[in-house]
């Protein structure tokens, strides 16, 4: 502080009227006045509260065998994509700043894995939990079910723990009007994005609990011999399958006052990797049975 | 959790059945590649069996996120949990008293127990899952032929030759068979080296790891061995060695390999394993 601003701060004294109270150190009394939650004098996040079994078992032993199993030796340097013109001429003033795809499309089934290294191995990034609830339609109130589920599975609350970009579980909604029965805003389902701790914490929970205690369950299905590889979901390096509403009640987190729960929902749940081009999910696949979720054949 | 002892479910291996009945012990054909002996060597690891135990940095690091996720936390939500008045809830109450006096270092109280709260939870159920010790037997007598040894770690199998003089210790290797991939070989002659009673896995059919070696005679007709190493994952068993070709057998950390290999061995092999 330069002298001349302590000296015009000094001439600006602000005289207070109320009376001079000593406050008490209160840290976390202080409360957010939108959720009267306490809110502490510092921006606090909330890491790991405890070593993930699953984390350190993919750390210790998955991570090195899935890169030994899914190497691909490349000797020579790939060679050079083949160009295929643009739909419009990137000069032209008029469309100069559209969406500028290759011809036939973008090509998106016929992407290539990067080069194989030890940066860019198969991991999980997060699981995703979906559920589609269609009488939400007519009454919103018939949401409130599958979002309590939701919040009991997954933990997440919006910006919990301090984390900007964790967003609890959402409403998803409707995006364009079909065959009169959604229209775009329309509450349609429930979502939720898993990531770090309470990600792993779900994957065990539902190895260890939930599938092993399902009838009729003798794995996740595989894709046909005959099935195309170019596909995008076989491109997207995502796995997703769908549990009946019976499994909701074998987690523990609901099974522990399951009466709670007006309403059981079956929801789908997609496991989400880094790995995108042809095989990817074949890869995700590889990633997965190393955490004992099974695999079946038709 | 002690090694499970498996019983010979894996058919025996074709090669091998078929040699029970040749009239003559003719020993399949060798594989090599023009001027250089071809071999495998094999990473036998048995991955980790017990979770890690936290360093005191670690403990206090986690403490402190429990608290901070306990202070900042919205309200445990008893009317959703428990219905009025069971008595579950006070148990529930006790419990997480006693949790929050731990974790906030209070004096916990010394007030005479209620006598109406039940133990709902029965001590039966305790008592049928009582965990087995972390430290197993063979981490008392430092036993380095157990698999339960250090149940945090990863550890690989070494073998001694009865030839050799200065470095006896290595992996096992095994010839390869015309007609034989490098995963096929791995798993034959791990059942031989190891015996009949061993539960393996290859992972893979790539190799993790290379060496070559040049010949120390001259009047061989290679110039060199190539040594591939495959890296397997015994998952249970216990080991019957042929005693013809080996004598001992160790399963050691990475660290206890360095201190019992040759450092040229040593220096080969040591980024196929895991440190920890």
């Amino acid at each position: 502080m330069s002298t001349s601003t302590q000296s015009e701060s000094s001439s600006i004294k602000a005289v207070s009227l109320l009376p001079r109270t000593t406050r008490k150190h209160t840290a976390l009394k202080s409360r957010s006045r939108r959720t009267l939650l306490p809110t502490p004098p510092c921006n606090v996040v909330i890491r790991d509260t405890h070593a993930s079994r699953l984390a350190d078992h993919y750390h210790n032993t998955l991570k090195d065998d899935l890169m030994y199993l899914t190497y691909h030796h490349e000797s020579k340097p790939r060679p050079e994509p083949r160009q295929i013109r643009l739909t419009y001429d990137p000069e032209n003033p008029y469309t100069k700043n559209r969406k500028n795809l290759p011809v036939g499309g973008s090509r998106l089934g016929k992407k290539p894995l990067p080069p194989d290294a030890p940066e860019n191995v198969i991991r999980l990034e997060r699981i995703q939990l979906h559920c589609m609830v269609k009488e939400a339609i007519a009454n919103r109130s018939n949401l409130l079910p599958a979002i309590m589920a939701f919040r009991a599975l997954s933990g997440e609350t919006q910006g919990g723990g301090g984390r900007h970009t964790r967003e609890g579980v959402q409403v998803v909604r409707g995006k364009s009007t079909e065959g009169g029965w959604i229209r775009p805003g329309l509450p349609c389902g429930v979502k939720v994005d898993m990531k770090g701790e309470k990600m792993w914490t779900f994957l065990s929970t539902l190895v260890d609990f939930v599938l092993p205690r399902m009838k009729e369950f003798s794995g996740v299905l595989l894709p046909a011999p005959s099935a195309s590889p170019n596909t995008p979901s076989a491109v997207s390096g995502v796995v997703s399958f769908g549990l009946p509403p019976a499994a909701m009640a074998l987690f523990p987190q609901i099974e522990v006052n399951v009466d709670a729960y007006t309403r059981m929902h079956g929801f789908h749940i997609h496991f989400i990797t880094n790995a995108q081009g042809v095989g990817a999910q074949a890869r995700a696949r590889a990633l997965l049975s190393g955490f004992q979720i099974p695999f079946a054949r038709r | 959790m002690l090694w499970r002892v498996s019983t010979s479910s894996t058919p025996v291996c074709k090669a091998t059945f078929a040699r029970c009945f040749a009239t003559e012990t003719a020993l399949p054909a060798v594989r090599h590649a023009g001027t250089h002996r071809l071999k495998i060597g094999m990473v036998v690891n048995r991955a980790p069996i017990l979770t890690r135990t936290p360093t005191s940095f670690e403990k206090a690091y986690y403490a402190y996120q429990n608290r901070l996720s306990r202070a900042l936390s919205n309200p445990f939500p008893r009317d959703f949990y428990f219905k009025p008045g069971e008595p579950l809830e006070n148990q529930f109450a006790e419990e997480e008293k006693k949790r929050e006096d731990w974790l906030f270092h209070r004096k916990p109280s010394k007030k005479a127990k209620d006598e109406d709260t039940v133990q709902v939870v029965s001590q039966d159920f305790a008592e049928e899952f009582e965990p087995e010790k972390r430290r197993a037997k063979a981490d008392l007598y430092n036993n380095k032929r157990s698999l339960n040894r250090l149940g945090e770690r990863n550890l690989y199998l070494l073998l001694k030759k009865p030839s050799k003089g200065t470095s006896p210790w290595a992996f096992p290797e095994a010839e390869i068979y015309k007609g034989e991939r490098l995963h096929e070989a791995a798993k034959r002659s791990v059942s031989q080296h190891c015996g009949a009673n061993v539960d393996t896995w290859v992972v893979g059919r790539h190799p993790i790891g290379f060496t070559e070696t040049p010949e120390s005679g001259t009047a061989s007709e290679f110039i060199g061995t190539k040594l591939f190493f495959l890296k397997l994952h015994i998952l249970a068993g216990q080991m019957h060695l042929n005693p013809d070709q080996y004598t001992e057998f160790q399963w050691l950390t990475k660290q206890e390999i360095e201190d019992t290999v040759s450092k040229e061995y040593w220096e080969a092999v040591r980024d196929m394993l895991s440190d920890f």
